[in-house]
């Protein structure tokens, strides 16, 4: 499999290329982390972070890795961990040269605070309920009103937007209430 | 309600369809309000963060965490003896074919190798015992183990420390000196990212029949002030018979191979 293949995989949620990574990469992941005073779970959401980390990354174009996927992927790991333990304060997630080199590029530093925030978001969205989902997703992506209303087979627009109202308090709720938020608007 | 109404407001305020009017009294009430300040950044990020692929990346990948994993790679420490276990059952093989093999059934058997030489500091290498005369060269002493090609030629070695060397050149020959002795430099660097710092390097000699005994061992510690890099530079006298010798650069904390080399000494 090639970096290219691993990158389209990942940029389209491929489950045979994620199955692969998980597969090959997290048990060395996992033993690392565990050898460095973290568990099983650190190790998961490491993983996942990583591989959400690279998604972003891979939406530009410019974007490229010049050595192999796993070495790449790993040092990606090492890095998460490594300032996941020590900078969960600082405003940045610092790459260091080795991934910098990995990558073949310079323009790599992370935006900690947009990833932590968007690791907050996905976690407090998965616990809405399928329907505030479906119509919050519909909400996002600037479906006009009336037609959320159709789709989602709502007698009328006004209700549709009692839903959209509720299903966002919600969220607004959920995210509030995890400790990682508060930790974020405090720094 | 009145939430709702306040929703509604921030959402036209972030989507920019307040009139002029509205839009400057929500200004104000901004400029007014801090907790109206933290609501409306909460929302924009709700709006900004939202990304489907993103969500169904990871809900993807929660599936697939969920499913069985191979079993944990072995400890470090352990490379070292599952390849040293490798090394023994090829060299064991490798004799055996040797021995058993017609046309080396009428070749002369040599003496069994002396025990290895004790390891000596850089600074000082000492004298190092020969493993047999250098008079009696033997063409079985250059003859390729299998096991040791095979580590010379993999590339990648570890995941933490990356070993770079440009000098010996891999395979060169030196010639001894009229007192059987060779000095070979070792130039390089070795580069690994923070905690994975080791304390001290090893380079291992081995000769080609024997590659689980070391003939010699070289520390090389690294100093404090190497964070992140080493730069290698080895000035290493050998006395060693005329064979094919192998070497490895192992990092000494975790007996991970590092590198591994191969050097000729004599015809």
């Amino acid at each position: 499999m090639t970096t290219t293949d691993y990158l389209t995989g990942i940029l389209q949620g491929d489950a045979d290329v994620l199955r692969h990574i998980f597969k090959t990469t997290f048990p060395l992941i996992s033993k690392t982390i565990r050898e460095q005073g973290g568990s099983e779970e650190d190790a998961r959401d490491v993983f996942q972070e990583a591989i959400v980390v690279i998604y972003s990354k891979a939406q530009s174009p410019d974007f490229s890795i010049q050595f192999q996927f796993n070495t790449y992927f790993t040092a990606v790991c090492r890095n998460l961990w490594r300032n996941r333990q020590t900078k969960k304060s600082a405003s940045h997630v610092t790459i260091t040269d080795d991934v910098k080199l990995l990558a073949g590029s310079d323009n790599l530093e992370l935006d900690y605070l947009t990833m932590e925030r968007q690791r907050v978001f996905d976690a407090a969205f998965v616990q809405l309920g399928a329907d505030c989902q479906k119509l919050l997703q519909l909400f996002f992506e600037k479906t006009p009103m009336s037609e959320i209303a159709l789709l989602m087979g709502f007698a009328s627009e006004g209700y549709a937007r009692r839903r959209k109202f509720q299903c966002k308090h919600f969220l607004v709720e959920l995210v509030r209430n995890q400790p990682e938020y508060q930790e974020l608007i405090h720094e | 309600m009145q939430k709702q109404e306040l929703f509604e407001r921030i959402e036209n305020y972030l989507n920019q369809t307040l009139s002029p009017e509205e839009r400057r009294a929500f200004d104000q009430e901004l400029a007014d309000d801090p907790e109206l300040r933290k609501a409306v950044e909460l929302h924009r990020s709700l709006h900004e963060d939202y990304n489907t692929g993103r969500l169904q990346l990871r809900a993807n990948l929660r599936n697939i965490m969920q499913e069985p994993l191979p079993p944990d790679p072995p400890p470090a420490a352990g490379g070292k003896l599952r390849w040293g276990l490798w090394l023994a059952i090829l060299g064991l093989a490798l004799f055996l074919v040797w021995r058993f093999w017609p046309e080396h059934k009428i070749a002369p058997v040599l003496p069994p190798a002396p025990p290895a030489a004790l390891p000596p500091t850089p600074a000082d290498p000492g004298p190092q015992k020969e493993n047999s005369p250098i008079a009696q060269v033997d063409p079985a002493r250059f003859a390729p183990n299998p096991g040791m090609e095979a580590l010379v030629k993999s590339s990648v070695r570890s995941q933490s420390i990356e070993v770079t060397l440009r000098k010996p050149v891999n395979g060169r020959r030196f010639m001894p000196d009229e007192n059987g002795v060779v000095w070979v430099r070792f130039e390089g660097s070795a580069h690994w990212s923070g905690e994975m710092r080791p304390s001290r390097f090893s380079v291992l000699f081995f000769n080609n029949k024997n590659t689980d005994q070391p003939l010699l061992e070289v520390p090389i510690n690294v100093p404090a002030a190497a964070t992140d890099s080493l730069k290698i530079g080895l000035h290493q006298r050998l006395k060693f018979s005329p064979g094919l010798y192998y070497f490895t650069l192992e990092d000494a904390d975790k007996g991970e191979i590092l590198y591994a080399g191969k050097l000729l000494i004599g015809q």
